[in-house]
């Protein structure tokens, strides 16, 4: 492709939302957002904040209470809302009604979210649910019930692989992306390069190790903050890591060597610095799930069995 | 710090703050607390008191202080910080109950405390007796 050439600009642009891609694919995704938002939605107390006494609501804004729709002294009216939310997310991973349970659970997401921090912040942010919302959503307008469902379509064969299941999907992988874009973004912005230092990864080791409310894990931050030139590796490959991360949207080749290595960056965090990001299963959006299924398919355990309707090979248009 | 009838003070469990999680009744504390009138800050420290008698009281029984959600149990959803459940062995429960609540500023310079770990400064900013 030449570099100034519009109509090369326009291929790659449509090649990257609208390739032909598999409603297996989209199914997965469907399935993966709902069966993590409602993990996350039943560890919360979500109803119970806003039963809070008035005093922990006192420095709340209108305008934070009127954008989320949150106030307080409404306990049960929310966990009326929270068990919808679960009965709606049920509904997206079984795949009945899949895009209106979608619709409905991302609404009732961005209603219930909020109430975690609204005493003291009104964005939840790396709580857990951010990105579900405006997943679930995306979702309800997408065509994520043409496979894996617990009603099924009326035709019998699996619908040909289509640009309608590829955009979606390509969404949910750039809203996962940007969290580590804008993480590294974020440090550089607010503290610069310096950020990667080992000096300031030595601070943060030992912080993390030595707050005594959050000292679960010591033993890995210690040893980091010990080691000027584990530090370094650690703030250096950090700022690559968040900002390479965006290559896997484009590069087969770097997906899958990243997107493997996510869970490794965040169990390292987690056993360092004694922080969880939970946003990780969502991943899953990033396998290929035609060939997954094909291959527990091929199991022994499944091999005197006819395929499901579902598996029959999709014709490529 | 729960604070019993003898004068002992004692850490609390995480959990006990319930529905808060601790990190957000800490940035609320931090933020907030300080602009409430006294009134106001009573009633905080009433809650938080009864919070932490009710959390002890369950941590003490057979079935333990709960997690959020019960039927997940130890796979519930950690927030982005994790913390210490130092109320899970029924030995670590405090057996009095805590007639005061205190809150403690702690500011500390990580270099020193990595030489000598009680190198903490403490300040006592709200103090609520029952």
């Amino acid at each position: 492709m030449k570099l100034l050439d519009p109509s090369g600009w326009t291929l790659a642009w449509d090649q990257f939302w609208f390739a032909p891609g598999s409603p297996r694919n989209l199914a997965a995704a469907r399935i993966t957002f709902a069966i993590y938002s409602v993990w996350v939605l039943l560890s919360r107390n979500l109803a119970e904040m806003s039963g809070l006494p008035s005093v922990f609501w006192s420095q709340v804004g209108a305008s934070a209470r009127w954008r989320y729709l949150d106030f307080p002294g409404h306990p049960d009216l929310e966990q009326v809302l929270v068990w919808i939310t679960a009965i709606a997310l049920l509904g997206a991973i079984a795949g009945v009604l899949p895009r209106f349970s979608c619709f409905v659970s991302g609404l009732l997401l961005y209603h219930l979210a909020p109430l975690e921090s609204i005493i003291w912040i009104p964005h939840p942010y790396a709580r857990g649910l951010t990105i579900s919302v405006i997943a679930l959503l995306t979702l309800s307008f997408s065509s994520c019930g043409d496979c894996w469902t617990l009603l099924r379509p009326k035709r019998d064969k699996l619908p040909a692989q289509s640009g309608d299941y590829t955009w979606p999907l390509r969404l949910l992988q750039l809203y996962l992306v940007q969290i580590y874009f804008f993480s590294g973004y974020a440090k550089v912005m607010v503290v610069g390069w310096k950020w990667a230092s080992a000096s300031n990864i030595r601070n943060w080791m030992l912080w993390c190790t030595q707050e005594g409310q959050m000292r679960v894990f010591r033993t890995l931050g210690t040893w980091i903050a010990g080691q000027p030139l584990a530090c370094w590796v650690v703030g250096i490959g950090t700022l690559l890591f968040e900002f390479g991360m965006v290559t896997v949207l484009f590069s087969k080749r770097a997906r899958w060597v990243l997107v493997p290595l996510v869970p490794v960056f965040h169990l390292a965090i987690l056993l360092s610095m004694n922080l969880v990001l939970l946003n990780v299963p969502q991943l899953l959006v990033f396998a290929n799930w035609d060939v997954l299924a094909a291959r527990i398919h091929s199991l022994p355990i499944f091999a005197h069995h006819e395929p499901p309707r579902d598996e029959i090979e999709p014709v490529v248009p | 710090m729960g604070v019993d009838i003898n004068g002992n003070e004692f850490d609390i469990d995480y959990r006990a703050w319930q529905p808060l999680e601790l990190e957000e009744l800490l940035s609320w504390i931090r933020l907030h607390f300080a602009r409430l009138d006294p009134t106001a800050r009573d009633r905080v420290g009433d809650y938080l008191l009864s919070r932490s008698n009710l959390a002890r009281e369950r941590a003490l029984s057979s079935a333990g202080l709960p997690y959020p959600n019960r039927w997940f149990g130890p796979l519930t959803a950690p927030g982005h910080m994790l913390h210490p459940a130092i109320w899970s062995r029924p030995e670590s429960v405090p057996h009095k109950p805590f007639i005061d609540l205190r809150i403690y500023e702690e500011t500390w310079n990580p270099e020193e405390r990595s030489r000598d770990p009680q190198k903490v400064t403490r300040v006592r900013i709200f103090d609520y007796l029952q």
